[in-house]
This record gives C-alpha cells, structure tokens and sequence, in this order.
C-alpha cells in the first residue's frame, strides 16, 4: 500500500473531521498538531512497509538469480508476494 | 491498492494511540472513537478500490493489451491509477 503525501493528508484530514462531527474527540490542542500526529503515525507503519517491499525485492532477485536458467518460468509477481508476506510475519507487520 | 481489514485495524490503533499518547486528544468513547477512525479509513480505501476496478476493466480493453501482472502491466497500471486517483482528488 502506498500513499503520496497529499493522499496522507486527506486521509488525515477524513480522520479528524468523521472523529469530529461525529464527537467522538476532545482535541487537546490546535487541530493542526492533531492532523499532523496522524499523518505521522501513517507515514510510520507506510515506511515500514516499504522497507519490507524493499528487502522482499532483494530477496526475490537474489533467489532468482540462485536458481539460474530455472527462474525463468518462475511467476515474479507471485514469488515477491510470498517473500513478503514471510517477512511481514517475521516483523510482526500487518499488511 | 487494497489494504485489509487487519491493515485497516492496525492503522487505527496507531492513531488513536499516537493521539491519546501524544496528550493532543481525548476519546469519551474510545471503542466508538477507535470503529469511527476504522471506517473512515474503510471509506477512503473503498474509493481506491473503485479506482482499481476502473483501471483494471481499462487495461483489459487497452488495445495494446499487457499480460495482468507482467513489468509493462504494472507501469500502465500505476499511470492510469495516478490519473483516475487525480480525477477523482483521491
């Protein structure tokens, strides 16, 4: 999953208003410094994400390579699934 | 671009503890507070998910078809994502 930044912030900004209108929060402090813990708890579990797809891609060539002239009939897409899912539960990440 | 219900779980958790933990807020329902965030990210991600459909049944009818899941695929299907996603300002 990934998200530009301006799709973080609008999620952000979805977050607070429903929390909001609904009254379901006391805002502590300004709105602005709400917004922005939010974003940064997404921005945070995206990262390790992509630190996670990043591995997984290195891993799926190292092993291709591995396996030489037989990688070739090897489903690339499908493989680099499995690779990260099998990280993603060594790291305890949910995906 | 799907995240699952579990993803979606997680995510909430982490606002409302980054929130709760960062003392900028506070929840008088933190159970409804924490079905409130899940869903706005449900309802975010539902957009994606009609986007998805939208480039998928695109691609499929593109006359320079690509092979669903090949490199070339995955770029067209990244490029008409942007598009879409910039249409609809998701």
């Amino acid at each position: 999953m990934r998200l530009k930044d301006e799709q973080i912030h609008r999620l952000a900004e979805k977050v607070i208003t429903d929390l909001s209108t609904a009254g379901l929060i006391k805002l502590k402090s300004e709105r602005g410094a709400a917004l922005n813990a939010v974003k940064n708890a997404i921005t945070a579990d995206l990262k390790a994400e992509e630190a996670l797809e990043r591995d997984a891609e290195n891993l799926l060539d190292q092993t291709l390579r591995s396996m030489g002239s037989g990688a070739a009939s090897i489903d690339r897409h499908k493989m680099f699934r499995m690779i990260k899912e099998k990280l993603a539960k060594e790291r305890k990440i949910v995906l | 671009m799907r995240a699952s219900e579990d993803r979606i779980s997680h995510i909430a958790h982490k606002i409302q503890d980054k929130l709760w933990g960062d003392d900028l807020a506070d929840f008088p329902d933190e159970g409804r507070a924490l079905s409130a965030i899940k869903q706005s990210i449900a309802s975010y991600f539902a957009i994606a998910d009609e986007i998805d459909e939208a480039v998928r049944s695109k691609l499929s009818s593109y006359s320079q078809a690509k092979v669903p899941g090949s490199r070339d695929w995955e770029v067209l299907y990244n490029k008409f994502f942007q598009e879409e996603a910039a249409k609809r300002k998701w």
